[in-house]
């Protein structure tokens, strides 16, 4: 376990600034989420953390040592790659061991390894398979015992599920999590998928142009997002966004209120609209409502279903609007 | 596909069939008779069967045997050092390192010369107190005006110098387009596993583009004769044969000495060891890029 300090980290790219200034500290043991949509600058934090690329500026420190300079290997740290980089032409036994055997690890040492992280995986049937005879949920398994055999103090994970469906990318969220449960170590795990963010972390960093918009646990930023961005970004259906005469109204130029917090009628009073469309999840339904706000998303029993193009009342509560004014919350 | 549909294809696949056996087997054949009979040009009634007797003749021949031995070190040793230099320029190119650009472009000129001229290129470079290697001798203070096609040893060396600057650009590009297609991940993860730049190419890169290097290599090895031109500019087979491989010795049979049927059997000798060696590679070649395309 350790914690990762970064300090004042800038990068560019010639003459592009991916990263402005940022400052961050990673409590060891924790699971911290960077989420943000492509392009925010996750993946080049995390490989600046690794050692695969080198900030512009700035320090950089892994368990209270300064690591700029250090090569990936000598960091402490593991890493786990969206397309899982495992070597073709090796075994997965082969795989896991290699970074060992390059480090003249003591063959029984290799051995013991190896099984220790099989077992945590469940890999013992497939070590002597070659990647190609794997299928995407198990190769990411070897992906993250080669990560796990070097018994790292961070391990990284790069957007480890995206190449998966939907079924697999769910059980390894939770053998991700149980992984986490069980080595106490610290990870850091990139993704742009804010359901992963919400699921498997202790801490999510949001990040937007390579500035931190907001840190704190996943219920915090859902509940008390401090920019309309994250407002925006943690949440599926996102946030319904009211701007003009009613935001002012609230003492803000934004006026967030979430799809489960609006109440939907026939009668009564609210902001008034039409429903044009209902998504039927099976547990929810949506309501597409085209109101004198703009449109709005409005999560409804399935009774809604029979007020498609009707005349309809929207209620938010109003304990729960989220008020924006120059870009920040004004409200608790 | 089932055969019965696969017969409706032949008119399609018939010119080229055809036109493969006029340019390749034909030829092949013709060589093969005539290395069966005695033919001289200059008594052309006197043509008779002379069944293997010329094949006989080859192996006490102490020029063709040598010839032999010439013709293994002008294949083995340029195209060993074509593959390793090759592979070394293309991990370097791989880098985009400042200038590689350019580099892979420079690369590529001897490559596009005529092997002719780049004999000639070499010849002029070596010329005894003018050429461009006594005058390098000369600014570093070094006598190099020694006359290195007289010499057995230096000549060869000469040609394999000559073989091995013509040839290596191309098997760097090959290896460096091989290298391209790997994924960048994986170096990354060897990175972190603690691999250095070499180790890195020799646990990763050698292992898994070692079908293009096989393949390179047989192909290299079937057009290493084409060094022909070079010898004929650079050392017209001397001196004392030192220089001079299997192909050089037909061709002096044939066209100095006229002695077609002989000229043949060395040809088809030949065609015969090299198909023996290389054979089960291209097989293999073969068959790799086949179960490639049925996937």
């Amino acid at each position: 376990m350790a914690d990762v300090t970064l300090n004042k980290l800038t990068k560019s790219f010639g003459p592009v600034e991916v990263i402005p200034e940022l400052d961050l500290t990673i409590p060891s043991g924790s699971f911290t989420v960077l989420v943000g949509p492509s392009g925010c600058g996750k993946s080049t934090l995390l490989r600046m953390i690794a050692g695969l690329d080198d900030p512009t500026t700035g320090g950089l420190e892994i368990d209270g040592d300064n690591v700029l300079g250090k090569q990936p290997s000598d960091r402490g740290i593991a890493m786990v790659f969206q397309s899982y980089a495992l070597y073709p032409h090796m075994s997965v036994r082969e795989n896991i061991s290699f970074g060992l055997r390059l480090a003249k690890t003591d063959p029984t040492e290799i051995d013991a390894r190896v099984e220790e992280a099989s077992k945590i995986l469940q890999l013992d049937p497939l070590l002597d398979r070659k990647p190609k005879q794997l299928s995407g949920g198990q190769r990411q398994r070897v992906a993250i015992g080669r990560a796990i055999v070097r018994h790292p103090k961070v391990f990284l994970f790069d957007e480890p599920l995206s190449n998966l469906d939907a079924a697999l990318r769910g059980q390894m969220r939770v053998e991700i999590m149980e992984l986490h449960k069980r080595l106490k170590a610290t990870m850091i795990y990139v993704t742009h998928d804010q359901v992963e963010a919400m699921t498997m972390a202790d801490r999510i960093v949001v990040l937007n142009k390579g500035n931190i918009e907001q840190v704190g646990a996943p219920l915090e930023l859902y509940d008390t997002p401090q920019t309309p961005f994250v407002a925006g970004f943690i949440g599926s259906p996102k946030m319904n966004m009211i701007e003009g005469a009613e935001a002012e109204a609230h003492g803000g130029d934004l006026l967030g209120v979430r799809p489960e917090d609006i109440t939907l009628s026939t009668e009564g009073s609210g902001w008034s609209g039409r429903i044009t469309l209902i998504e039927q999840l099976g547990s929810d339904s949506y309501a597409h409502v085209v109101t004198e706000h703009g449109a709005m998303i409005v999560r409804c029993g399935r009774e809604a279903s029979d007020w498609l193009d009707r005349e309809v009342v929207l209620t938010p509560a109003s304990d729960k609007l989220h008020i924006f004014r120059n870009g920040h919350r004004v409200s608790a | 596909m089932p055969g019965k549909t696969n017969r409706g294809l032949w008119p399609l696949i018939m010119p080229t069939f055809l036109a493969l056996v006029a340019i390749t087997v034909l030829p092949i054949l013709v060589t093969l008779g005539i290395s069966l009979f005695y033919v001289d040009l200059t008594m052309p009634g006197m043509t008779r069967f002379a069944g293997l007797e010329n094949y006989f003749e080859l192996f006490q021949d102490s020029r063709f045997l040598n010839s032999l031995t010439v013709t293994a070190k002008l294949i083995f040793i340029p195209v060993a050092l074509q593959i390793v230099i090759g592979l070394l320029l293309a991990m370097v190119l791989k880098e985009k390192l400042p200038g590689t650009g350019w580099m892979r472009m420079a690369f590529l000129l001897p490559a596009v010369i005529p092997p002719a001229v780049s004999g000639l290129v070499w010849k002029l470079f070596i010329v005894p107190g003018a050429g461009g290697l006594s005058y390098l001798g000369h600014v570093i203070g070094v006598d190099l005006s020694l006359d290195l096609l007289s010499m057995p040893g230096s000549a060869l060396t000469l040609v394999i110098v000559t073989s091995v600057w013509v040839g290596t650009p191309f098997v760097a590009l090959l290896m460096l387009s091989a290298l391209e297609s790997l994924g960048e991940e994986q170096y990354e993860a060897a990175r972190i596993d603690g691999a250095s730049w070499f180790q890195a190419h020799w646990h990763i890169s050698l292992p898994e583009i070692r079908p293009v290097i096989l393949t390179v290599a047989v192909f290299r090895i079937l057009e290493a004769l084409a060094i022909f031109p070079i010898i004929f500019v650079l050392t017209g087979g001397g001196p004392a044969g030192a220089t001079e491989p299997i192909n050089y010795y037909a061709y002096v049979n044939g066209f100095e000495y006229l002695r077609v049927d002989y000229a043949a059997t060395i040809i088809f000798f030949f065609f015969v060891v090299m198909m023996g060696i290389c054979s089960p590679f291209l097989i293999n070649i073969a068959r790799r890029e086949s179960s490639e395309e049925a996937r």
